[in-house]
């Protein structure tokens, strides 16, 4: 295994509510509570869970796009340990182009009055990547790589589907050589059969070009077919993450096995199986007493009311947050 | 009529400033009582607007040029309904709408309005449709906020929708669409826009109200697994056309068109694990205002014949099996089937 590129510990936001004129701190919503986590040079980490779970907040917080309560966050650039939280000016502005974002909807995400080669140009303009050729040469290269036809690039993105913007936006995220991509959702306002090309071009430059990703997503079986390790995510914190074949097959936490088995799968007459939990996401501005996911458990007990489970080692490279994890055999897929 | 609804040759069009599209194109489907056809195809494959007619809710410039949609007659008496003939507007229309035939959309923000309650939303419903008093009508409402699992029915009837989760909100309009007992519902891509977990619940929830009310349902979605779990029969849309058509055990275990296959490998499933790549299907949808000659799958086709699939007509649709059937020109006969 090679050597981690991002280290995340204790990373915490909370985001206040205020009321009234004087913005009265009122309370406050806890999106993303003592996250911890590595990732490997190379590798790919899912990052699962519903809405208002903090993934999107996670991601936002690694690229500074907004500013963390607590918490480190450490960058290794060859070599060198760089703290993200640190970072100031423009030393971040320069330290962007590490880190690159693609976003879920390709139809908001790209700006209708620029062509595509503008589109796919403007990160490399901005960071002074070379003369007007060279950046030329390179944003014919980055489209060749995305599989998008070089005659395309004087069109508007009005002109492209939903597949082939997410190209460009792929493309865009690639321009500047960055280390790590955060992929927000990137395939799930496509359909199946496109969702399915763009997955495997994930997939494929990654190979070609030793980019980590960062893979956030609410549908399992996607991130199952992209990641090395999943995390889940309920009320802004991990409760469990492992290596992908791990994690589907020998769950320990009773919310793992919840989603993967509340999916409806393409198999007719499966669902006998279908666990469905009672009530709603957990709201993160109130949250319920001990471990935030007891009201939704069939396996809650009094301790679970009133502990907070802390994320421990419950196998080789798997950890779980969960009083029960030990006694609990829950079922896989 | 021993179905429900049935749809002949239907064909939709849009008359835009930028041309013509044909939205929906020679439909037949059956929609027998009781029963759940999925309709499944990626955006733009004319599933929603062959529900939209059904209902007479076409856009402003989406018309119906031709084919039949029929509805049985309530009471078994009288000749079947022939809901194209109707005035989008007229009384009929408005009766069978909500009362013969409900619909639930993708996104319950959308369909509520935000300045009424719930409960005046689905008691303006009970009330145009079966003269009941007020005080019946909230009576109603209460009942079926109840009978779809909406917790302190008689407190949320007064709550406005912005009060309420995404999931209640759905159960809202399903208790909406269903207050005055359809024979028909259309499910328009129900639980996409919620989370997995609700979805599992409002899935169950259809599936349950489904057979103690014993209506008829239309699942349209382009989400294999719901298909899988929820329909009887399965029509595959692409541009337009059904593609292919059967139970739901012949689609999912042995599917016969090209389009079809594809889907269903392109889909991850849980389990499988991340070695393998998944297949795909090249290209993309096309320009809906230059669908392509002849078989309208045939550019993105693997099994795709020069000078057959590229020309001509679409081909026409044949059965392979007892209740299976498949428009592609590698079945160019019927297979007789021994009944």
């Amino acid at each position: 295994m090679s050597a981690e590129l991002l280290k995340i510990e204790g990373l915490t936001k909370f985001f206040p509510i205020t009321t009234g004129l004087f913005r009265r701190a009122a309370g406050r919503i806890k999106a993303v509570d003592n996250v911890s986590f590595e990732i490997a040079e190379g590798e790919t980490l899912g990052l699962v869970g519903e809405s208002g779970c903090g993934k999107t907040t996670t991601g936002r917080l690694i690229l500074r796009l907004i500013e963390r309560t607590a918490g480190e966050m450490l960058f290794n650039l060859d070599e060198q340990e760089i703290d993200l939280a640190a970072l100031r000016g423009d030393e971040l502005r320069r330290f962007r182009k590490h880190m690159q974002l693609i976003f879920q909807d390709p139809f908001s995400s790209l700006n209708p009055r620029m062509t595509v080669l503008d589109i796919i140009a403007e990160p490399l303009r901005a960071h002074n990547y070379g003369t007007r050729a060279e950046i030329e040469d390179r944003v014919r290269w980055l489209t060749d790589a995305v599989g998008l036809q070089v005659e395309y690039l004087r069109r508007y993105p009005h002109a492209f589907s939903g597949g082939q913007r997410q190209r460009i936006c792929i493309a865009r995220a690639l321009a500047l050589n960055p280390k790590l991509v955060i992929c927000d959702e990137p395939v799930s306002a496509l359909d199946v059969s496109v969702q399915a090309q763009i997955l495997n071009l994930l997939k494929d430059l990654q190979k070609e070009l030793g980019l980590t990703y960062l893979f956030i997503a609410h549908d399992l079986s996607v991130v199952e077919n992209i990641s090395a390790r999943v995390a889940v995510m309920y009320a802004g914190r991990i409760v469990e993450m492992a290596a992908t074949a791990e994690l589907f097959h020998h769950p320990r936490h009773p919310y793992t096995e919840a989603l993967m088995n509340a999916l409806p799968k393409p198999v007719p007459g499966a669902r006998a199986e279908r666990i469905v939990l009672p009530g709603e996401v957990a709201d993160p501005s109130n949250l319920p007493p001990g471990c935030a996911f007891h009201p939704r458990c069939r396996y809650a007990q009094d301790r679970c009311r009133q502990e907070t489970p802390e994320l421990r080692s419950v196998g080789e490279a798997h950890v779980c947050a969960c009083h029960r994890a030990e006694e609990l055999t829950l079922r896989g897929v | 009529m021993e179905n429900l609804v049935e749809i002949r040759g239907l064909d939709v069009r849009f008359y835009l400033k930028e041309g013509t599209v044909h939205a929906v194109n020679g439909v037949d489907m059956d929609i027998p009582p009781k029963s759940t056809l999925g309709v499944v195809g990626e955006s733009g494959c004319g599933k929603s607007i062959t529900a939209r007619a059904m209902l007479r809710i076409l856009p402003p410039r989406g018309k119906i040029v031709a084919g039949s949609i029929r509805l049985a007659p309530r009471d078994g008496k009288a000749k079947p309904i022939e809901i194209t003939r109707l005035a989008p507007g007229g009384r009929e229309m408005r009766a069978i709408r909500g009362g013969d035939i409900s619909m639930i959309f993708q996104e319950p923000m959308t369909s509520l309005s935000p300045v009424h309650t719930v409960g005046n939303q689905i008691m303006e419903s009970v009330r145009l449709h079966q003269n009941a008093t007020r005080a019946e009508a909230r009576d109603r409402a209460v009942e079926m906020l109840r009978l779809v699992g909406v917790p302190m029915a008689e407190r949320r009837i007064d709550a406005y929708p912005h009060e309420l989760s995404g999931g209640l909100r759905q159960r809202c309009v399903i208790a909406m669409a269903l207050c005055c007992h359809p024979r028909l519902l259309i499910a328009d891509e129900p639980t996409t826009a919620l989370d997995v977990t609700i979805q599992a619940q409002i899935l169950n929830l259809i599936e349950r109200l489904q057979k103690e009310l014993g209506m008829a349902m239309m699942m349209i979605t382009h989400d294999l697994g719901v298909i899988a779990e929820s329909a009887d029969e399965v029509a595959v849309m692409y541009l337009g056309r059904i593609v292919e058509r059967g139970g739901v055990e012949d689609i999912f275990n042995r599917p016969k068109h090209p389009y079809t296959l594809g889907l269903l490998a392109s889909v991850p499933r849980i389990g499988k694990g991340n070695a393998e790549r998944l297949a795909s299907i090249p290209g993309t949808l096309p320009d809906p205002f230059q669908k392509p000659l002849g078989c309208p799958f045939h550019p993105r086709c693997p099994h795709c014949m020069k000078s057959t699939c590229d020309i001509g007509d679409p081909p026409k649709v044949r059965t392979v099996a007892p209740d299976h059937e498949v428009a592609c020109h590698l079945y160019p006969e019927d297979v007789e089937v021994r009944s």
